[in-house]
Order: structure tokens, then C-alpha cells, then sequence
């Protein structure tokens, strides 16, 4: 309990100092926020600047100003761009349940690729089965997802006409075709997600495989399935619980150049957009979006962590 | 049984042992190469044989990849800008970018990192903290949000990626300070009174740098990795400045047309990537002891 009471302290701070940091990236801005702002607009008066000025509160102390903008973000309220006049909590809602899509059937795909191929070259260390996957894994982390995201377009719509290039169709009208539409894009971000993985969850099977009880099961003539799936798995989850929790950064950042690429209208097209119309606002929501997001997912890791890993609790 | 003398032959045997382990084997060899041509052609890249990277050929008839001519050996882009030199000259952007960010990674990242893990207490605990809040924006978001509101600039990628970077490098040289902060050769220097910059500077550095450089290393294709991304959503270094990241974006209208345009940039940061993954997984078992073991 102690350790999870530790933990969420933990995280309330990194919370706090990640709404600090995005609340102070509007001042980042060259000069006055509000002349930047204002310029987007297309008239630059006093009044229109008077305006903006009052609206942000820039004419409040500077900590007044954080309060305000918390207590909104408390109660849902990003904000209204100001090139579309629309709530910022809106555009985020309507972009969001693509991107999640897209980072479950990473995650998912993923996982369910590097656990079996894991489970399958640990217990053959160092054999020509292992190397080759050894070899595999070090390639894929060498691509990047971008480039990735071309060849499989290239390949798979250009040229096979096996999956549509761009678009996206949503799960609540066709669900198979849903997921072909994200098809490509899931490929291209898991790829180093299925390396890494593998790495991971292959080293510390290799561990496993050296505890007692494991000679223990093989001697009380357990199958080597039973061995690995039942007994060897669950004490070398941990680090690829971890792994996972950080790759969740991985992957948001990926899904930005990936969804751009592909044409899908999730969070990263709408962040790239956002830059390319100067809508401030809606940039500094998306970031605090993406790194809460990250946070908890880390969070929830590091929970996950504490449940399944006995040696953790017992180290404290 | 009495003490064993080594023979003659075992002697032998080990010392073939230390030749293999010294040399360097061919892959590193050519990767360090491939490096190095990198290095040399986009330094040279104003003063040799080739057209500008920034200027359209209509006149030589040379109209895209893989279109190859004598003045366009690698053909031209949707432009009829030389590929070659585009090339070389984002060869230029991929290692100002890779290094610079990393050098800038690796002296804050240091700097942060071991004074938090050798001294501890609350200072480790405030500068732990600001790490993982940090940490908290993932690389890209980070990159876009400041590129957002300082604009796109080889400074803003260099600068950027360096503050980017630095949490992570700092992550790693703490843990790498907290392990020798118990050692007895530092209780020792503590004892007899040498002050704790001291300690550090002398003692604690020289020791965490082999981590800490194998760690950089990946850095820097994280770094240029980055980049690319950065100039393919065009909030990299502005045009007409080659990067690869930005051919790759050029290209990518013409992929139906021309797929040589976005294959090239491409294959060569994919080569550029797995020549610099090679040294860093040499580098951290020939010099970091503790990665060596397993």
C-alpha cells in the first residue's frame, strides 16, 4: 500500500509540473502572446488585442492565470480555438477514438507477436533460429515508422491494391474494414514495438529458464509448453510490463507522423494541422493531452508491476 | 596437486583470445566507414563535382528518379533538383542534427545526472523529479510543441532534440553515479577529505562515461530519426534545405510515378541507422563492462 501511496504522490507531481511546463509554452511565443494570437486572426487593433488579452487573462498575475486555466482544464474547458471558433475539447473528443484505435492495435498486434516468438527462441539460446530472430529484431529497430509507412503504402496499396492507401472508416460502421483501414499504419508504428519487445520479454525468459522451480517443473515432467506459458511466463513479465508502459510515449509520437502520412484524421493529423494554422491553443491542449496520457499510462505500469512482481514488494 | 602452470599452449590460446576480442569485427569496421563517407562527402559537399542541391535542371532533360545521366547520376527529384547532391547535402543536416543534439544531451544530461546519483538526498530527489517531468513529453510531442511556437530551424532541431535528449542521458548517468558512490575506492577519497566536485570530476566521471557514451550513441540515431520525422511533417530544417526527411516528403506525391525519389532517402537513413545501432552495440560490449555479461 505504501508503495502505491509513494507512487501516486509520484504522480501527482509529475502532473503538476507537466500542466506548469504546458500552461508556459504559450510564452514561448517571439513577444506578445497576444499580438501572435491576434495575428492568426487577421486584424491587429487595440481592441481586438484588449480582447484576446482579457480572454487568456494575460492582464492577470501570472499564477492567477495558471489557476484559472487548471480549474477550466478541471471542468473539461481547453479553451476555444481561435482559427475555428471551436471548443478545444471538442476537436480533441471528435479526433480522439481514431488514435486510440490505432495505439490498441499497436500495442495488441505487438504483444501478440513478440510473446509467442520470445517464448519460442528462449529456450533455443544461441541457436541459428535465435540468431535469425536476433537479426530480424535489429533491423526492425533500425527502420523508422515513417519510412516503414511508405514502403507498406508503396507496396500494399500502390502497388497490391491488397489496402487502401489513406482514409479511415470507423469501427461503429464496419468493423473489419475499420481495422483494414488502420492496417498499414498499425504495421508501420509496431514494428520496432515488436522488436523491442521480443528483446526484452527473450532476455528475461532466459533468466526464467535458469530458476529452480523451472527444473523443478521439467523434472516432474511438465510438457515444454506447460514449462513456458504456464510456469515461466508470468515471473518474466515485469520489465516487458515496463516496457510496454514507455513505448506508450514511443507510439504517440509515432502515431503523429504515421496518421499524417496515411491521411487518418486522429490526434497527430489534428496536432500537425494545428501547427500549420497557428492555433495555439489547440497545440498547447494536444501536448497536454499526449503527456497526461503518457503519464498514466506509465502509471498504470508501474502498478501493473507492483500486482504481478512479488520481488518488488518483498524488496522494499 | 600442486599450483597449475599455465603451458605454453593455453598461453597461447589466450592471447588469440585478446586479439579476437580487440579486433574489430568486420560489420563495426564497415559501419564506421560508412560513417566516415558520410562525414567527409556532406563537409565536402559545397566544393565537389556536383550540381547545387537547391537548383532546378529543367534544361538537361533530366526529369526524375531513376532517370540516371551523366550530370544526375542518381537522376533528379519531382523538381529536377540533382538527388545525389540533395543527397549528400541532407547527409549534412542528419549529423549536425545527430551530433549536436547529443553533445548537448550528453554535457547536460551528465552534468544533472551525477550530481544527483553521487550526492543523493534532496537534491536527487528535486532533480529526479524534474527529470520525470521531463520524460513526461513524449520525443516527438516535445519536438512539435517547441517547433510550434519558436519555429522550424536547424537551431530549433539541434537545441530542441538536445533538451529532448538530456532527461534521458541524465537518467542513465545517475543510475550509472549511484552504483559507484558506494564503491569503496570513493568512500576512501570521501575519507581522506577530497571535496565532492572533486570526486566527481576525478572519480566518478571517468567511470560512468563508458555507459553513458554507449547510451549516446543510440542517441544519435534516435536523434536523427527524429529529424527525419521533423522534416517530413515539414517542421524541420526549412526548404529548399535538403534533409532526408523532407526528400521523402517531396517525393511522396510523385510515389506512384517515381517510388525512387522516397526509396533513396529512405534506404540511405535505413543504412545510416543500422552502420550507427552496429558501433553502439559494439561499443557497449567492448567498453561497458556490465552490458558485457549477458
Amino acid at each position: 500500500m505504501k508503495d502505491i501511496a509513494l507512487r501516486v504522490l509520484h504522480l501527482a507531481v509529475v502532473l503538476f509540473g507537466v500542466s506548469v511546463i504546458t500552461f508556459l509554452l504559450i510564452r514561448l511565443l517571439p513577444g506578445d502572446p497576444a499580438l501572435s494570437i491576434a495575428a492568426t486572426t487577421g486584424s491587429v487593433d487595440q481592441g481586438t488585442l484588449d480582447a484576446i488579452r482579457h480572454r487568456l487573462g494575460l492582464d492577470l498575475p501570472l499564477w492567477q492565470q495558471y489557476a484559472n486555466w487548471i480549474v477550466g482544464i478541471f471542468h473539461g474547458d481547453l479553451g476555444v480555438s481561435y482559427r475555428t471558433s471551436q471548443p478545444i475539447s471538442t476537436a480533441i473528443l471528435t479526433n480522439l477514438p481514431v488514435t486510440v484505435q490505432l495505439v490498441v492495435m499497436a500495442q495488441v498486434l505487438s504483444l501478440a507477436v513478440a510473446i509467442p516468438v520470445a517464448l519460442w527462441v528462449a529456450p533455443r539460446r544461441d541457436s541459428w533460429l535465435d540468431r535469425i530472430i536476433a537479426g530480424i529484431t535489429f533491423v526492425l529497430q533500425a527502420v523508422p515508422n515513417y519510412v516503414l509507412a511508405i514502403f507498406l503504402v508503396l507496396i500494399f496499396a500502390v502497388g497490391l491494391h491488397w489496402l487502401p492507401a489513406i482514409g479511415y472508416v470507423s469501427l461503429t460502421d464496419d468493423v473489419w474494414g475499420s481495422i483494414r483501414s488502420l492496417l498499414i499504419p498499425t504495421l508501420a508504428v509496431s514494428a520496432l514495438l515488436i522488436a523491442m519487445y521480443t528483446r526484452v520479454l527473450r532476455s528475461s525468459m532466459i533468466e526464467t529458464l535458469q530458476m529452480d522451480f523451472m527444473l523443478v517443473g521439467k523434472a516432474m515432467g511438465f510438457s515444454r509448453g506447460r514449462l513456458l506459458w504456464g510456469a515461466g511466463l508470468k515471473p518474466s513479465l515485469p520489465s516487458l510490463v515496463t516496457v510496454v508502459g514507455l513505448n506508450f510515449g514511443v507510439l504517440i509520437g509515432a502515431t503523429v507522423v504515421v496518421e499524417v502520412i496515411c491521411g487518418i484524421r486522429g490526434l497527430g493529423t489534428l496536432l500537425w494541422n494545428a501547427i500549420n494554422t497557428r492555433d495555439y491553443l489547440l497545440v498547447q491542449g494536444l501536448v497536454l493531452v499526449f503527456a497526461v496520457a503518457y503519464v498514466l499510462a506509465n502509471f498504470v505500469a508501474d502498478i501493473i508491476h507492483l500486482i504481478i512482481d512479488p520481488r518488488v514488494r518483498a524488496a522494499k | 596437486m600442486s599450483a597449475r602452470v599455465p603451458s605454453t599452449a593455453s598461453i597461447a590460446t589466450f592471447e588469440r583470445r585478446r586479439a579476437h576480442a580487440n579486433r574489430l569485427p568486420p560489420v563495426v569496421a564497415v559501419s564506421f566507414a560508412w560513417m566516415a563517407l558520410l562525414a567527409v562527402v556532406a563537409v565536402l559537399g559545397p566544393v565537389l563535382p556536383i550540381p547545387d542541391p537547391n537548383t532546378s535542371d529543367y534544361d538537361a532533360g533530366a526529369r526524375l528518379a531513376p532517370f540516371v545521366s551523366l550530370a544526375h547520376p542518381l537522376g533528379t527529384d519531382g523538381v529536377a533538383r540533382d538527388l545525389l547532391s540533395r543527397l549528400i547535402s541532407g547527409a549534412g543536416v542528419s549529423l549536425a542534427v545527430g551530433l549536436g543534439s547529443v553533445a548537448i544531451a550528453g554535457v547536460a544530461g551528465i552534468a544533472i545526472g551525477a550530481t544527483a546519483g553521487y550526492f543523493g538526498g534532496i537534491l536527487d530527489r528535486v532533480l529526479s523529479w524534474l527529470t520525470d517531468i521531463l520524460l513526461a513529453f513524449p520525443a516527438i510531442i516535445a519536438m512539435v510543441a517547441i517547433t510550434a511556437f519558436i519555429g522550424p530551424s536547424l537551431g530549433t532541431l539541434i537545441v530542441g532534440l538536445g533538451i529532448v535528449s538530456a532527461p534521458q542521458v541524465a537518467r542513465v548517468a545517475r543510475t550509472a553515479s549511484k552504483g559507484y558512490a558506494q564503491r569503496d575506492f570513493i568512500q576512501a577519497a570521501k575519507a581522506m577529505g577530497a571535496p565532492g566536485l572533486r570526486i566527481l570530476w576525478r572519480d566518478i566521471l571517468p567511470n560512468i562515461m563508458p555507459t553513458v557514451i554507449s547510451f549516446a550513441v543510440t542517441l544519435i540515431a534516435i536523434a536523427i530519426v527524429a529529424e527525419g520525422a521533423m522534416s517530413f511533417l515539414g517542421l524541420g530544417v526549412p526548404p529548399p534545405q535538403a534533409s532526408w526527411g523532407s526528400m521523402m516528403n517531396d517525393g511522396y506525391g510523385d510515389l506512384k510515378k517515381a517510388p525512387f525519389i522516397v526509396v533513396l532517402p529512405a534506404v540511405v537513413m535505413v543504412v545510416t541507422l543500422l552502420a550507427i545501432n552496429f558501433i553502439a552495440d559494439w561499443v557497449s560490449r567492448r567498453f561497458d563492462s556490465r552490458s558485457s555479461q549477458v
